[in-house]
């Protein structure tokens, strides 16, 4: 038993303490930083840090020594622990996944690091941080039998596989809002600076130092730009290298291009499918796809990207080839063969039709956004007035935009049934749809005030084991009803087999 | 339209409630009382300033003693099916939660030191997406609804 016992890789040692000591860099650096400017700088704050990063190493090598991890007749057994020993015993029907991860340095010695989720419980319930290739490939042949799902072999893969194109990686970098996100926040950074010099009395003057100063505004649209285009850079290396596979009834998503991750779950834990298309991507009928997990505990929930980018024209064959499941089981009575020249396809999958709101919610949308917005707007404008801005109106601009943005959730909002399968759509900014199998739902509520309730209107929620809640404001207090009964009528059948069942 | 859920949680609430509003509007009128004192001797604000948080107090305690337990007892009522609990409740926004027992996942009977004075117990019914809770049943209701969901719920356990 014992002869079976295996340490991790001794690179592991540098590893741990290389992140060990990351994390307290800042600090210490701050600490020492403060020493050299005080002048402080004696020989002793010098022992004192190598001490403290020797004292890091030996507790680092000590609890190396003490990981031994074996697997023995379908059991993950772990001991760990310098002080308190800890065992950790894991039979294998119980864990859900074994997945690889490799960082940078993983990577230039062959190492990976192997993470171990289980069905409940904290997650991931063991991490190996450094265990060789061959090795890791081994154990989860050991632990998981049935979904040896391989990546970088696709010879000997045997399941379903697509790779993200470079081109839809690059689309991918610059349509996400994240790089948009970081230059807003800088250029608004930048702004308030400009206040703080004191530039902000006259928007003619920022002119004539516009005109003056051409260089320097040269110099900040391209800093935007610089920082824009690192920020794409982040995207294509944290997602470059997307692979998708499926294999049986797993699904396994592996991607980055320096530190490569491995995400996978059985396809039964999928809580529902997100079809959202970004402000920037919709208009080139670009979506993104991505999965709500559920384990069994509490704080097991997730959402994983299963799809950075595709078109929504090539939606339902995706669908078809990696998640039938979530086509409806309801199908239309289509004769074989293509229809109107659409493949039948179409008919099948996600593409439930949608029923929007009724004709007289969107007032109460817009409403909604409006009122908030309008007395700071009132605010803002009485304090441009007293302060003397040369367009104290300004501020008016602030309910339009709300405006505008509650008549776009108005138009988009939207819901509908098919089979077992309801589809909600809704905007915040960007456009979301969200397919829910019937069994995923937990509980609905259907709610209504006195104001909703005297014009026929109520407002749904449903909440998914996933800790998501999705749900529509207004929709008609019949189309409630409606919802209510198709989320019982699942017991007709489940009573029936019961039934047959005694 | 479908019916309301058929049953009423139990009288007694109300009492609980009351003093549970009693005891959080004296635990408001000490800490803002308190607050009021300092104002007025170590920071010497004007004398009027203590009707303020003698107005809030006299709100609080109106609503938590004399409106709202009423209001909240006359909305809340649930119905256990073969199928599904049933249940409703709020006062300006009436909710109404349907959940399938299949995603049942257990059920327990709560008792806190009022509650147990007056032979009061709740129902917490727990999904993965998280706990409902039918606040004031006898205890006898109280531990016959959770037997019965818990059956009701067991049959299903092979769905998931």
């Amino acid at each position: 038993m014992s002869s079976n016992k295996h340490r991790l890789h001794p690179l592991g040692i540098l590893l741990t303490a290389i992140k060990v000591i990351k994390d307290l860099a800042l600090p210490l650096l701050a600490f020492m930083a403060s020493q050299v400017l005080r002048q402080a700088l004696s020989s002793w704050t010098i022992t004192l840090a190598v001490a403290l990063v020797l004292a890091i190493l030996v507790m680092v090598a000590l609890s190396w020594y003490r990981f031994t991890y074996s697997t023995e007749e379908g059991v993950l057994l772990v001991e760990h622990g310098v002080l308190v020993r800890n065992k950790i015993v894991i039979p294998r029907e119980r864990i859900q996944s074994v997945d690889f991860n490799q960082g940078l340095l993983q990577r230039l010695f062959g190492l990976v690091s192997v993470q171990v989720e289980t069905a409940g419980g904290k997650k991931p319930e063991v991490v190996l941080t450094a265990v060789t290739r061959r090795e890791a490939l081994e154990l989860r042949q050991m632990l998981m039998p049935s979904a040896v799902a391989v990546e970088h072999d696709p010879q000997a893969e045997p399941g379903l596989h697509k790779n993200l194109s470079v081109g839809y990686l690059l689309l991918f970098g610059v349509t996400s809002g994240s790089g948009l996100g970081v230059v807003l926040a800088v250029s608004s950074g930048l702004w308030a600076t400009l206040d703080d010099i004191g530039l902000e009395t006259k928007v003619i003057e920022y002119y004539q130092w516009f005109v003056e100063h051409g260089s320097t505004v040269a110099l900040v649209a391209f800093l935007l730009v610089f920082i824009w285009l690192l920020a794409v850079l982040g995207m294509v290396l944290k997602y470059g290298g997307f692979r998708l596979t499926r294999t049986g009834d797993r699904i396994q998503m592996v991607y980055g291009l320096l530190h490569r991750r491995q995400v996978s779950l059985p396809v039964r834990r999928i809580q529902a499918l997100r079809l959202s298309e970004g402000l920037l991507r919709q208009p080139w009928g670009l979506v993104t796809l991505q999965v709500e997990s559920a384990g069994y505990g509490p704080k097991s929930a997730e959402k994983a990207l299963l799809w950075p980018l595709i078109r929504q024209k090539d939606l339902p064959r995706f669908l078809q080839e990696f998640l039938p499941e979530f086509k409806s089981e309801e199908k239309r009575n289509v004769p074989n063969g293509t229809v109107g020249g659409m493949s039948p396809i179409y008919g099948l999958i996600g593409e439930v039709p949608l029923r929007q709101l009724p004709p007289g919610t969107r007032i109460r949308y817009v409403m909604r956004a409006l009122l908030p917005s309008a007395p700071i707007a009132a605010l803002l404008i009485v304090w441009l007035y007293h302060i003397g801005f040369a367009y104290p109106l300004l501020p008016l601009s602030l309910p339009l935009v709300f405006m505008v943005m509650g008549l776009w959730n108005h138009r988009d909002a939207g819901w509908g049934l098919r089979g077992n399968m309801l589809s909600i759509r809704y905007r915040v900014f960007s456009r979301t749809k969200v397919i829910v199998p019937r069994r995923c739902v937990q509980s609905l509520t259907i709610s209504h005030t006195p104001f909703q309730h005297r014009a026929g209107l109520a407002t749904f929620n449903l909440d998914l084991a996933s800790e998501a809640s999705f749900g529509l404001l207004h929709i008609s207090a019949s189309d409630g009803i409606e919802l209510a009964g198709w989320l019982e009528s699942q017991h007709q059948t489940h009573q029936a087999s019961i039934r047959k069942h005694f | 339209m479908r019916s309301e859920p058929a049953e009423r949680i139990d009288p007694r609430a109300l009492r609980v409630w009351i003093i549970n509003g009693t005891i959080k509007t004296i635990v408001l009128a000490v800490v803002l009382g308190i607050s009021a004192a300092v104002a007025l001797m170590v920071f010497h604000w004007p004398g009027w300033v203590p009707v303020i948080p003698a107005v809030i107090v006299l709100l609080y305690g109106t609503l938590e003693i004399g409106v709202l337990p009423e209001l909240r007892w006359k909305y809340w009522r649930y119905e256990v099916s073969e199928e599904e609990v049933d249940l409703q409740r709020g006062i300006w926004l009436l909710k109404r939660t349907l959940l399938p027992l299949a995603r049942v996942q257990h059920v327990d009977t709560r008792q806190g030191l009022i509650m147990r004075r007056y032979g009061l117990a709740s129902v917490a019914i727990s999904t993965a997406a998280g706990v409902h809770e039918i606040p004031a049943l006898s205890v006898e209701v109280a531990d016959e609804l959770r037997d019965k969901i818990s059956r009701l719920a067991r049959t299903y356990e092979n769905e998931l």
